[in-house]
């Protein structure tokens, strides 16, 4: 099982390379095809060079939507419009306070809290990789980063806010007009604002791990005896956790129930679909630096990793739509920890 | 899985437009002249049975439970005019985001003639719904809306939208608070693309005649959309979480709508 693992991601590396290299030529003659266009040649090369991604190894290049190229510009301006509360009712919350860098953006709350102390219904994923995320929200129910971002602004409990109403603060503003005439040739725009937000949550790439070393740079020394136990664990028939947590972000992003619990107060992706199907699943969430934003599941109503491996070993509880995946791991006391062990070196150095 | 939904009804609707095409020229072999064209606009107004509606004042449905309106707003698309032959003059590409606030919505330049009338969707098409709605200037009723008309957590608009207070006692003898509304929420947010609405008003001729600009009158009785529904009991839907009760009310919405003369 861990051979089969390996060697998929080897061979995923050799395609995702070729991807790459590709997928990056083609990015960058777009960017200059549109370049050539419309735009005169001084304001091209200082505004819409294109920001090429420092892919980690074995990662592939995420896709970027043909209406938003990165540029570093778009990306400043969406860094200062990410940790600005000027998009909340009242300028108290900004993004970045329930995702908060050093938290691995996160905010190591079991449910976030919004404006005037306001509680919400579900606990704040992490963004670190976010670019590649086929659909966002634990039911997937938003289909872009774009237009992800209204999500927050107009949630109650969150920013409970108007995005043409903020439009017209950053008109208003003294610093802003010009940086969005910076980045996008032209004022402040629900268009502009949405594109400058998602730029800059597609730079948030994490793949430095201990793991990676191990893995990607055959440094054998990585990893503790113990972790490396927790890693056949976690990818053998043991444990079967890879078969959700895949690949190089470790989630295939499809939404399964893991039996957290037999009745749901939320009812997850059957919120979006309505099918009795979908009942209490959820995206498979990324267990990079997983160690640094407990409290875990959707609702966090798991406190610490062991508590997460211990909910695993039991089997979760019995549902329709409980997995086939989530049954009885019979794992002893050290082979939890193991895998405990194994989960903390995702961590980031 | 989604994103190939969206394709295929990207395939569909390029089909049927060479079709259309086709059939106009089919049955109208020389174009019309542009003499020929008139301007129609719609005049649209909501009432509660008798009353004109306002934001301030109670209304009772006509199972005779209580209600106050603080906001009532709906899309209108696919419009097409039904001519006598029974075939349809789309006009396309025209969404209209009605508000009792306004009343009048120009169609733009239609051909003169005889009508047997006119049918359109309540809602947006599935390819416009699924949308980035951030792509369209804000002058367009596509645009983000204040206050929204798109949900951001099921991404697609809100096609009709009704939010008020009810009166959900017994004996109807709750009285009004401070906001001017009773003490219980009303809403129907209704939407997804399986309750995108026809309604066929082709049973109301009208002319539109070259001499002068065209007004067709429709009026929505909002009385109508509680038909059969509880709303003393059935007062909240978001659509997701309660679709048996956004489809029953979504099934009113063709008998909302009447021509006047
Ligand atoms: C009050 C706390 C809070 C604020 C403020 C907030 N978020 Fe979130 N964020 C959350 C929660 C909770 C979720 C999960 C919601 C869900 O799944 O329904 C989330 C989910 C997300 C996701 C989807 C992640 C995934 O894995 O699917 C993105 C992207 C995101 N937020 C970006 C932002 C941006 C951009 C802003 C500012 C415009 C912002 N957030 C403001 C709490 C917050
Ligand atoms: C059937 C698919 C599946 C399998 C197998 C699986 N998981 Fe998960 N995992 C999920 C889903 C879905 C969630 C989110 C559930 C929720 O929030 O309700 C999750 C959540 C988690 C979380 C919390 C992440 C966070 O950010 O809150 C951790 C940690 C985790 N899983 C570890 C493991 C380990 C360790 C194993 C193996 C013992 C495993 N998973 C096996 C699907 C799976």
């Amino acid at each position: 099982m861990i051979k089969k693992y390996n060697s998929y991601r080897q061979f995923k590396l050799l395609s995702v390379r070729v991807f790459l290299q590709s997928s990056l030529f083609l990015f960058i003659c777009m960017i200059n095809i549109s370049c050539k266009k419309d735009v005169p040649i001084n304001l091209q090369e200082i505004n819409t060079k294109p920001y090429v991604l420092n892919i980690p190894n074995g990662f592939p290049y995420p896709d970027i939507p043909s209406d938003n190229p990165l540029t570093q510009d778009k990306i400043n301006l969406g860094k200062q419009l990410f940790f600005d509360p000027i998009l909340s009712r009242d300028s108290t919350v900004a993004c970045g306070s329930c995702h908060q860098p050093n938290k691995n953006f996160t905010d190591n709350l079991t449910i976030s809290v919004g404006i005037n102390g306001r509680i919400g219904t579900r606990n704040a994923p992490s963004l670190m990789n976010i670019a590649y995320a086929p659909y966002l929200f634990w039911d997937g129910g938003n289909p872009t980063l774009e237009q992800q971002v209204f999500g927050p602004i107009n949630n109650h409990n969150e920013m409970d806010y108007d995005v043409n109403k903020i439009v017209t603060r950053l008109l208003r503003h003294p610093t802003y007009p010009a940086l969005f005439q910076k980045a996008f040739k032209e004022p402040p725009s629900v268009f502009a604002l949405t594109r400058a937000i998602a730029c800059y949550e597609r730079i948030l790439l994490s793949a430095n791990s201990r793991f990676d070393d191990y893995l990607m740079n055959n440094d054998t020394n990585a990893l503790t005896t113990s972790e490396k136990k927790g890693f056949a664990i976690f990818t053998g028939e043991k444990g079967d956790c890879f078969h959700c947590h895949a690949e190089y972000n470790f989630t295939d992003y499809s939404f399964r129930n893991n039996g957290l619990y037999s009745i749901y107060a939320d009812s997850g992706r059957a919120r979006i679909t309505q099918k009795p199907s979908d009942y209490g699943k959820f995206k498979v969430p990324s267990l990079r630096n997983i160690e640094k934003t407990a409290p875990y599941m959707h609702d966090g109503s798991l406190a610490t990793l062991a508590d997460v491996v211990n909910h695993y070993n039991t089997g979760g509880k019995p549902s329709a739509t409980k997995d086939f995946l989530i049954k009885p791991l019979n794992l002893t006391i050290q082979e939890q920890q193991d895998l405990v062990n194994f989960l903390k070196c995702l961590t980031d150095k | 899985m989604f994103k190939k939904n969206i394709k295929s009804a990207y395939i569909i609707l390029a089909a049927r437009a060479i079709v259309s095409c086709k059939k106009s020229t089919d049955t109208q072999p020389t174009p019309t002249p542009a003499s020929q064209t008139q301007d129609l606009s719609l005049n649209m107004t909501s009432v509660a049975d008798n009353n004109s509606i306002n934001y301030t004042s109670i209304f009772t449905t006509d199972a005779g439970a209580r209600y106050t309106i603080t906001g009532f707003r709906y899309y209108v698309s696919n419009i097409r005019l039904v001519k006598q032959d029974g075939t349809e003059y789309p006009i396309a590409n025209k969404y209209l985001l009605v508000n009792p606030a306004v009343a009048s919505y120009d169609l733009g330049q239609v051909p003169v003639g005889n009508y047997k009338g006119i049918r359109f969707n309540v809602g947006v098409d599935s390819v416009t719904n699924h949308k980035d709605p951030t792509i369209y200037p804000s002058t367009n009723p596509l645009a983000i809306q204040s206050p929204g008309i798109h949900w951001d957590w099921n991404s697609g608009y809100i096609f009709l939208m009704f939010e008020g207070t009810c009166d959900t006692t017994a004996g109807n003898t709750d009285v009004l608070n401070m906001m001017g509304g009773f003490n219980h929420d009303l809403f129907f947010h209704i939407g997804m693309d399986m309750l995108y609405t026809p309604v066929d008003l082709s049973n109301s001729s009208f002319t539109i005649n070259s001499s002068s600009a065209a007004t067709l009158k429709i009026q929505a009785n909002l009385n109508k959309l509680f038909t059969s529904v509880n709303i003393k009991t059935e007062n909240e839907s978001h659509t997701m979480g309660s679709v048996p009760l956004a489809t029953k009310v979504a099934g009113n919405i063709p008998t909302m709508f009447s021509i006047l003369p």
